[in-house]
């Protein structure tokens, strides 16, 4: 039956062959564990993706409910600990992960022509990575995520000349309440997961087509 | 078998004729099997947190005793698996709280001769109306919905 299925696909799609590629794509001989700490920052991503939505089933982004809606997930929800704390593990894993690749990619000078955009869409991802964590932060609502807010957008704010006017659309007002909430919530479940989805195509599609670097 | 081993990977796979169980059905059912089991065993606490927690479970009607067995003891019982006690208070009414101290989670004791609820651990008070009145505990003993029907009394959830 199992098989069954598969040739149904095969005929329409040519499934086997394209998974045969996929799994049989060479490898160079140099390549060693270094090289896995992209695969598992997106491995990462993937877990966030999951638990977020998961999250979102019962997180209310309002001044009012945020907290206690956590609470309601850490205190009451079957298994709500178990998800939230892997996306809140998941998220400082990710960063670090992050940090690791790039250096990989760094000191092995991987990052030379011909492959100089694919070392920028994934400086544009690092920063796209702190800005969920960032936003991400201030959704719990406790004194650790609105302390962290009022630093991070009063930073914005010392910007010369154009500071008051992000720091203003990044609070959604003049101080912190409903409105910087369902911003950072928006730019957190929105904004950011499809941006970062169609640049990891792009890093993935770029990389797969140029293959690994040589080594030094 | 010995052959086999000894020129692993240059015979030609088993034919496989329709229905048979050859090596590598077997070993590709096992494989896929495990793997089917490994990842339910990921999906059945994501679908557990996502199935909403129902009123019906959390409130469940409990029949804890009748009115005649009721003393100035009090009768003391578990309610989804919280120590509790149910106690006749000076008007007759029957009250029912949860025995779990509110500032840190000791076992309340009933004190039947002072009429209220003493904690061993900060010596906190409450009064045979759950108010909290003396010691450190920050609110009052959770309260349950106490009914009578007939002679059987009942608690069903938090008041």
């Amino acid at each position: 039956m199992k098989l069954g299925v598969v040739d149904f696909l095969d005929e329409r799609f040519d499934v086997r062959r394209a998974t045969r590629e996929f799994v049989n794509h060479p490898v160079p001989d140099h390549v060693n564990w270094l090289y896995c700490f992209g695969g598992i920052t997106f491995l990462c991503f993937l877990i966030q993706a999951l638990t977020g939505v998961l999250l979102a089933f019962y997180y209310q982004p309002t001044m009012e409910s945020a907290y206690t809606s956590v609470l309601h997930i850490m205190d009451d929800i079957p298994f709500g600990v178990l998800i939230r704390s892997l996306h809140a593990w998941t998220a400082n894993i990710m960063i670090i992960m992050v940090v690791f690749h790039m250096l990989r990619v760094f000191f092995h000078g991987a990052y030379r022509p011909p492959r100089e955009l694919n070392w920028l869409t994934g400086v544009i991802l690092f920063f796209i990575t702190i800005t969920f964590g960032f936003s991400g932060y201030l959704l719990p609502m406790n004194q650790l995520s609105y302390w962290a807010t009022k630093v991070g957008t009063e930073i914005s704010g010392a910007i010369p000349f154009v500071g008051q006017y992000v720091q203003a659309f990044l609070l959604g007002g003049e101080k912190i309440g409903d409105a910087t909430l369902t911003r950072f919530y928006t730019i957190h479940v929105v904004i950011l997961p499809i941006t970062i989805s169609a640049l990891l195509a792009l890093h993935f599609l770029m990389v797969r087509k140029q293959g690994i670097a040589d080594p030094l | 078998m010995i052959d086999d081993r000894t020129d692993m990977g240059q015979t030609p796979p088993e034919k496989e004729s329709a229905g048979a169980i050859t090596r590598r059905r077997f070993l590709t059912a096992v494989f896929a099997g495990a793997t089917a089991v490994g990842l339910s065993g990921f999906a059945a606490p994501l679908i557990r947190y996502a199935y909403p927690v129902l009123k019906g479970q959390v409130y469940a009607k409990q029949k804890v005793t009748t009115v005649s067995q009721v003393t100035v003891e009090g009768v003391r019982f578990d309610y989804q698996e919280t120590p509790s006690m149910l106690i006749q208070l000076e008007d007759k009414s029957f009250a029912a709280y949860s025995l779990v101290c509110t500032h840190l989670g000791c076992i309340v004791k009933w004190e039947p001769k002072n009429r209220d609820f003493h904690c061993p651990c900060h010596a906190g008070k409450f009064d045979e109306n759950g108010i909290n009145i003396a010691g450190p505990p920050p609110s009052p003993l959770p309260k349950y919905k106490v009914a009578v029907e007939g002679q059987d009394i009942f608690v069903e959830g938090i008041a």
